[in-house]
């Protein structure tokens, strides 16, 4: 009994011992926390010289973002975020330069985006990317944007509410649940598409909207650009996504406007919530169509060896807002307004195929989806894809069902709701 | 001749069987890259073809009871014969013992811990050989099971958690693969991964309870073969066709784990258990070897050959392939096949032999 329990206790110690291999990373790989710095934000714009690329990185000050953060907000005068750019000849080269000027090392375990300048996302990324997905380091599941001009500029906004821009661009992609007029990407799906059967992608713009507002003096919210007197007089400005890029092998070929992008979610099964604006079932006033779940099925149909693409959407929402003090509770209205929500989408999906068309640009992975229905299909029609898309036949069917009204019927005394 | 005191139960058998294929879970980049779709398939083909010879290396303990992988050759190709086999296994073993010590230390040196060496890993992986076998097979055995459901339970709490990122449409179209590359992925599998089960026949002597080890040795097989299923259905799951690109798709699919944005970057957890579970498979071919030179020496204790077996493997690993892709190169294309002479064909000749010997041998004693 003595000698099993010996040799029990010598299996768990070699066990645990086998585990202690992991420490070894004391020894070499160690790692100490205030020995490094950490990138949440990265940007990837051309360099100053033909054939060099700009790598810009936001670093997080932890002291400042302890203290409150941000220049005038009592934080001790330190922004929360420093941006640190380097010119070199390709990315892990620069991005290892740039140890020249920060004195701890960067760590990019903890990036939450990777913005792409327009000028490079034009050209093609695909001479950029490969280090997001080789290196160890860096996260897969880090978010991919492109920004309307340079990265540069997007990278160095000051945020409202947020402390630094990289925390504000994560966190406008994870709102994209509200409206799903954009499609959020992180690399690894980005990288997915591009190897997949003749398929595009889609990857969010970001931008810097001019507002007509004059910024908020209150100490707050310090918006963008404004500081001193002459300064208060400028608009504030805001980071906003607005359109998606499309790439096809790895190059921007176009884009698409954000209604077109919803309809991109919608065939994706990628939108979550949003708003459907249609004409009243008299089509005298709007109606805000609140949606709040929705799944499509896209189903490639071989006939005689030419496939079409047969897309039903399903739509579950209800009314959310009108103008009227009509009562659309019934049974017969909501069943109307359903109509109209299904030819209203119906529309924007069409035309968000018909613009993936004129581009040649796959989004939707239709062609991914004739070949796992018909490799053999799929073999004869792939090396000429661009043209076969823009002939293959697509056929929208939109199921949308209003559930309700949400609180109210109508905001109307007795007998105004008719 | 008996080299090995203890005993262990048929139950733990399972447990080594089976994890000695669990310890391959991570190189199963070397099929990944042929069969990114359609792993499980070539999985189940391999279990398929594998099962024949299963029952060989089954039968041929039967025939011997008593005997190891040596004392089998002396007695089906005579003595001399029979010692020049079992000195060409004991280098296949060697050999295979240092790639097996170098893959784990490698992948971890080239995903984790960058700056260091491979030989801290080898050196380590040696000395906790050294230290196992010294409790002999009945504390090999009962590491067997802490193995087994350590990798097991891991790899389902991986499963739960990846749940929200396996798209089913991963693994369409179905059977769409070159045959060429089907056919390397069967070979890989069967040969290295099944194959290696060869090995056990050396130290199915010491099995207490006898008359259940075909049905652990299957149950442990079947095992073995579901944790690569689970590992196959994981990463296609998640990775579809982007696991033909990674040096390290299972690993790549933990590093994906994201829960709520608090429950990330775990994959350090299941590294852990993944070094238990190369470690198993380091330890189970180090002691066989250790127990088949040891027998081909003629000592009297294995004990005395453990760290010179030990520093000969800490140097062949520090000698061959010093690099991944010419070691992961040499697995997949050199290895397999040497693995198929060594753990497939000769097992079946030496059984046809055995067959052959004991139906002449009935004769004689009839005449």
């Amino acid at each position: 009994m003595n000698n099993k329990k010996w040799k029990l206790k010598k299996a768990a110690v070699t066990a645990l011992s086998a585990l202690l291999m992991l420490s070894l990373s004391g020894c070499w790989s160690y790692q100490e926390l205030n020995n490094y710095s950490y990138v949440v934000g990265l940007g990837i714009d051309k360099g100053s010289s033909p054939g060099k690329v700009r790598i810009i990185e936001q670093l997080a000050v932890p002291s400042a973002l302890k203290k409150g953060g941000g220049k005038d907000s009592g934080g001790g005068g330190t922004e929360s975020f420093w941006n640190v750019e380097s010119d070199g000849d390709t990315v892990f080269a620069t991005i290892r330069d740039i140890t020249r000027k920060v004195q701890r090392k960067p760590f990019y375990g903890h990036n939450r985006v990777l913005v792409f300048g327009s000028e490079v996302a034009r050209e093609g990324i695909f001479t950029y990317i490969d280090f997001f997905v080789r290196d160890s380091e860096p996260r897969a599941t880090t978010w991919m944007v492109v920004a309307k001009n340079k990265a540069d500029e997007i990278l160095h906004h000051k945020p409202h509410l947020e402390k630094i821009p990289a925390d504000k661009i994560e966190k406008i992609l994870e709102s994209h649940v509200y409206t799903s007029s954009y499609h959020n990407i992180q690399i690894r799906e980005f990288v997915e598409n591009m190897l997949s059967e003749g398929q595009a992608a889609v990857v969010p713009i970001i931008e810097i909207y001019e507002q007509k507002i004059v910024p908020s003096e209150s100490k707050e919210e310090k918006g963008g650009s404004s500081r001193g007197d002459s300064e208060k007089k400028k608009p504030d400005t805001v980071l906003m996504i607005n359109n998606c890029a499309v790439f096809k092998d790895y190059k921007m070929v176009g884009q698409i406007d954000n209604i077109q992008a919803r309809s991109y979610s919608f065939v994706t099964n990628n939108a979550k919530g949003g708003i459907i604006v249609v004409d009243s079932p008299d089509g005298k006033e709007k109606l805000d169509i609140e949606f709040f779940g929705v799944k499509s099925k896209v189903k490639p149909v071989i006939k005689d060896g030419v496939p079409s693409i047969s897309v039903t959407v399903k739509i579950r929402c209800g009314l959310g807002d009108q103008q009227s003090k009509k009562n659309y509770g019934t049974p017969e209205m909501l069943k109307k307004i359903g109509e109209k929500v299904n030819a209203e989408m119906k529309k924007e999906i069409m035309d968000c195929i018909s613009k993936s068309k004129e581009m040649k640009a796959d989004i939707f992975g239709f062609g991914n989806e004739i070949y796992r229905k018909s490799p053999k299909t799929w073999k004869k029609l792939k090396s000429n894809w661009d043209e076969e898309y823009k002939k293959l036949d697509v056929k929208v069917k939109v199921e949308a069902n209003v559930e309700g009204t949400a609180t109210i019927r109508s905001i109307a005394k007795p007998g105004e709701d008719k | 001749m008996r080299l090995e005191k203890g005993r262990f139960s048929s139950l733990e058998l399972l447990f080594i069987v089976a994890g000695l294929m669990q310890g391959s879970i991570y190189v199963s980049t070397y099929t990944f890259s042929n069969t990114p779709r359609d792993e499980w398939l070539a999985l189940l083909v391999s279990w398929v073809i594998f099962l024949p010879f299963a029952f060989v290396y089954l039968k041929l303990s039967e025939k011997y009871p008593n005997d190891s992988l040596v004392g089998i050759h002396d007695k089906v190709y005579g003595s001399v014969a029979g010692k020049a086999l079992s000195a060409a296994y004991c280098l296949y073993l060697i050999v295979s013992s240092a790639m097996n010590f170098r893959f784990p230390s490698a992948f971890l040196t080239a995903n984790f811990m960058i700056a260091t060496p491979v030989i801290a890993f080898a050196f380590f992986i040696v000395a906790l050989c050294l230290y196992a076998t010294s409790g002999g097979i009945e504390s090999i055995a009962q590491l067997g099971i802490f193995n087994t459901v350590a990798v097991v339970s891991s790899l389902l709490l991986y499963l739960l958690l990846l749940i929200p990122k396996i798209e089913l449409p991963h693994f369409f179209p179905m059977f769409d693969v070159p045959p060429k590359k089907f056919v390397q992925s069967v070979h890989i599998i069967t040969s290295e991964y099944m194959g290696e089960l060869f090995v056990l026949s050396s130290i199915l002597p010491y099995v207490s309870d006898r008359s259940r080890i075909s049905k652990n040795y299957l149950g442990g097989l079947m095992l073995g073969n579901l944790t690569f299923l689970l590992v196959a259905f994981l990463v296609t799951g998640v990775l579809g066709n982007e696991a033909a690109i990674f040096t390290g798709p299972l690993v790549e699919t933990t590093r994906l784990v994201e829960v709520l944005n608090i429950n990330a970057r775990i994959e350090f957890v299941f590294m852990g258990f993944l070094i238990i579970t190369a470690f198993f498979k380091c330890l189970i071919l180090f002691y066989v070897t250790l127990l088949s030179i040891s027998e081909l020496l003629g000592l009297r204790s294995y004990k005395l050959f453990s760290v010179p077996l030990g520093l000969l493997v800490f140097s062949l690993v520090m000698l061959t392939n010093e690099n991944g892709p010419s070691l992961a190169l040499a697995g997949r294309n050199s290895w397999a096949f040497i693995s198929l002479l060594m753990l497939m064909i000769i097992p079946l000749i030496t059984f046809a032999t055995a067959l052959i010997r004991g139906r002449s041998e009935e004769r004689g004693g009839e005449r």
